[in-house]
């Protein structure tokens, strides 16, 4: 076993829990998907996910972290291998390995966008960009999409995302008290300061064309805010609040696990795991909300900003928000705030991301530090060059719709089966409530128990449903271009590769150990 | 379009309960905080 870091400070672990769960998705996704599904009426089904299942899987997995704070376990594979005597528990736990690390090489491509669009903001290079499509233009051939006048190849990008690694790399290098928590002492404060910025500067807008009186900042809270009753008769909406709300608090990953499991060994996880939730919805409902929606339907207007929405959330973030700076007094500033805001959130949650595959190398290799985050970061290199280079053929797709969508709710799942069910509810239950600061009522227990396992099994039915009977379904790759189908073909083999990897992995220390035994 | 009476409930009320819980959890982590 690795010898055991810790947290300097519990602030310092929930600001880093935080920076993990506070990601892009806060300021992109969230607003994007709101819009999109009833305004008000969304906010009803995402708080009842809130309640019923993000709450008390944030809980269930700090309180598996908290077993591994105990057993100096820090992995879901060594954590699985306590809550489950039977050989195939550690395989389980490995799946929460192997899709965080498959998440965190595609999330840092997106990241390398952030950082690379705050120079262009600094610099200038998108103020006389001018129209919607000529915007939408710059970030294609930024990221080699297609080429123009903008960017001949996507070497920019490329930089950008050897920038990211080479920085994430040398965060996780430096460890867990003196990288990551470090991190999450600048990161956080300041990603919250420039999200409050950014609100008062919109809220501030009021109607920038007062020949136009309905493109104001009202219109685009009204926009988001007044309910829709009858969506709530749509399945769909509700799948799509269930979704965001996994998407949005980075559960049914391995992260929780592996950063509790750095604290002492008698720690509170209700009150600090609840911390970490409320963070999380205050930067995503109030912050992120209140900024890219109300301003690009005060700029452009309901219709357009749809339209911009239909497209999907990096439209809003990389498109319609560089061109409200270009047309915003000290839109430079501006525009490198949010654009630096959003690189925070994401680098906060990258390194997350990437910690659980060196808790495992270390933990089953006996690697130092130094030699598991220089193995790791060339994985980072290997399996995230594909998905910066082929970015046009779908590649960053699949890997966000495998890992991303489907995975986390299945390993979301394996985890309430295993915790709550084999290993016990009482113990879970007491591992939950012992040392805690907060009382959380009885009741949690039985939606632990039943009401989570039931929400994921019918989140699962309704997407594979939804996906299995679209035009454009995913997993059987209908509507998608011929050219894009080998691309398509070879993420998905290169995400079946990685997670076979890790369980063969997984097996070589044990063959040694019983070897060892034998001799 | 203007934010109609229910949408200015839905609105302040998930902002006041978010920020309170927000709030509140700091304040009981910084006063239970032990090193």
């Amino acid at each position: 076993m690795s010898q055991r870091e810790l947290w300097a400070t519990r602030i310092g672990l929930i600001l880093a829990m935080a920076g993990n769960a506070v990601g892009m998705g806060n300021f992109l996704r969230f607003p994007a998907q709101a819009a999109k599904n009833g305004g008000g009426a969304f906010i009803i089904p995402y708080f009842i996910a809130l309640i019923l299942m993000g709450v008390p899987l944030m809980w269930l997995e700090w309180s598996m972290g908290k077993i591994g704070a105990r057993e100096k376990r820090h992995t879901t594979i060594s954590i699985f291998e306590v809550l489950w005597k039977n050989p195939i528990s550690k395989y389980l736990g490995s799946i929460g390995v192997s899709l965080t690390m498959m998440f965190v090489v595609y999330y840092m491509v997106i990241e390398s966008w952030t950082l690379m669009y705050t120079f262009f903001s600094i610099k200038g290079s998108f103020m006389n960009v001018g129209s919607i499509e000529n915007m939408r233009n710059f970030l294609y051939q930024f990221q080699g999409v297609e080429s123009g006048e903008f960017f001949s190849s996507d070497l920019t990008m490329l930089l950008g995302w050897i920038i990211i690694v080479a920085i994430n790399v040398y965060i996780l290098y430096r460890g867990v008290s003196q990288g990551i928590e470090k991190l999450a002492y600048i990161a956080m404060p300041l990603l919250i300061l420039f999200a409050i910025i950014l609100v008062i500067r919109v809220f501030t807008l009021g109607t920038p064309d007062p020949s136009v009186p309905e493109n104001s900042v009202q219109s685009g809270l009204a926009w988001l805010y007044n309910p829709d009753f009858s969506k709530l008769a749509f399945f769909s909406v509700w799948l799509a609040a269930a979704g965001q709300i996994f998407y949005t608090l980075s559960i049914g990953q391995g992260t929780v696990q592996t950063y509790a499991s750095y604290a002492p060994e008698k720690q509170d996880v209700a009150l600090t795991g609840l911390t970490t939730a409320s963070t999380n919805e205050f930067c995503e409902v109030v912050l992120g909300g209140s900024i890219a929606i109300p301003v690009a339907v005060a700029y452009f207007g309901i219709q357009t900003t749809m339209l911009i929405a239909q497209k999907g959330s990096f439209d809003i973030g990389f498109v319609a928000m560089p061109i409200i700076f270009t047309k915003i007094p000290l839109g430079a500033l501006f525009g490198a705030i949010w654009f630096l805001l959003l690189f925070f959130a994401g680098l906060t949650s990258s390194v997350a991301l990437t910690s659980p595959f060196i808790a495992f190398l270390r933990e089953k290799f006996g690697l130092n530090r130094t030699k598991a985050v220089l193995l790791t970061g060339i994985i980072l290199f290997l399996f995230g060059l594909p998905n910066a280079l082929f970015i046009k053929f779908g590649y960053l797709d699949q890997y966000d719709f495998w890992i991303g969508t489907v995975a986390l709710v299945v390993f979301a799942l394996i985890e309430v089966i295993v915790y709550a069910w084999i290993y016990g509810g009482e113990k879970m239950w007491e591992e939950l409530t012992g040392n805690a600061d907060i009382r959380i009522p009885r009741i949690f227990y039985y939606v632990i128990k039943y009401i989570v396992p039931l929400y994921l099994i019918i989140l699962l039915s309704g997407w594979l449903y939804q996906d299995l009977s679209s035009d454009k379904s995913e997993i059987l790759l209908k509507g998608i271009e011929e050219e894009k189908i080998p691309y398509i073909w070879l993420a998905r083999i290169s995400l079946i590769s990685f997670f076979l990897f890790v369980a063969v992995l997984i097996k070589i220390p044990f063959r040694k150990k019983e070897e060892a035994n034998e001799a | 379009m203007k934010l109609n009476i229910y949408g200015l409930i839905i609105m302040i009320s998930s902002w006041t309960l978010i920020t309170g819980i927000f709030v509140y959890c700091y304040y009981k982590v910084l006063k239970t905080e032990k090193k």
